[in-house]
């Protein structure tokens, strides 16, 4: 099945067109693709800096009240306990 | 087959992945097509397991790791992104485990690349700070492997991250 694409058009001046056409020849790739990938990098940027995992109020009070304090955890010393296969 | 061994590396461009498969199509297409604008972004860096077994060498498991932060789910949205009530942390994403080393259910590939994820964290820990790892399974099902390693779940309806102290990793992996 063909991947829906959606469109973007935006009006810039003329010397940032003449910039993009120039940096797209530089890296051998078409303007659309070189505008794509500027596009999806800012956007990423963005993203990850909002980005924010949530806590179940009770859960995250818990850990706060002790947060420099190691939980038990067998399982994890189970894993620290595997020998080492990966250098 | 020649012996193998097996090492954690940056990304790079110069390896080779198109043979990568684990299995999960946004899995694969995410390291080949977008792992690299994703570092040059600035949004996360990209390990690589690679393995070699005489001259030939392929990459076989890949991990992301991003600073983010963790909040508790009932403050108000204003609020979300302040000191006290949010703490710094780091998210392991996309730790994914070539299909070939998965048909070896004994060697436990996922949780010797799980264990290597933690002490990556638990030395960007060491220059940038943070005092809690994240994991965001996708599928969710994937949650049971993270719990099944230390991880607790955040508890969240309709979201299946998990969490482990730094404190904690660093008792056990520091």
């Amino acid at each position: 099945m063909a991947e829906h694409k959606a469109r973007l058009e935006a009006r810039i001046d003329r010397d940032l067109d003449r910039l993009i056409v120039e940096a797209a020849e530089a890296l051998h790739v078409s303007k659309t693709a070189f505008v794509t990938e500027a596009l999806r990098e800012a956007a990423m940027k963005v993203v990850a800096r909002g980005e924010t995992t949530l806590m179940a109020p009770e859960v995250f009070d818990a850990m706060m009240s002790s947060i420099d304090e190691p939980d038990l955890a067998p399982e994890l010393a189970d894993l620290a306990a595997l020998p080492r296969r990966i250098s | 087959m020649p012996h193998a061994s097996h090492r954690l590396v940056r990304f790079s461009d110069d390896y080779d992945l198109s043979g990568f498969d684990c299995g999960y199509a946004v899995y694969n297409s995410w390291l080949r097509e977008h792992a690299a604008s994703s570092i040059r972004a600035g949004v996360c860096a990209v390990y690589l397991l690679v393995e070699h077994a005489g001259d030939r060498e392929r990459v076989v498991g890949y991990f992301a790791i991003n600073p983010t932060q963790v909040a508790s789910s009932d403050m108000p949205s204003n609020q979300v992104r302040g000191w006290p009530r949010s703490v710094p942390a780091w998210k392991i994403g996309k730790l994914a485990v070539h299909v070939d080393l998965r048909t070896d259910a004994d060697a436990q590939w996922g949780r010797h690349l799980l264990r290597a994820a933690i002490e990556t964290v638990l030395r960007a820990c060491d220059v940038g700070g943070g005092k809690v790892i994240i994991v965001d399974p996708d599928p969710p099902a994937l949650a049971r492997f993270y719990v099944d390693n230390g991880f607790r779940p955040c508890a969240v309806h309709g979201n299946s991250a998990c969490y482990l102290k730094v404190s904690t990793a660093r008792a056990l992996l520091g």
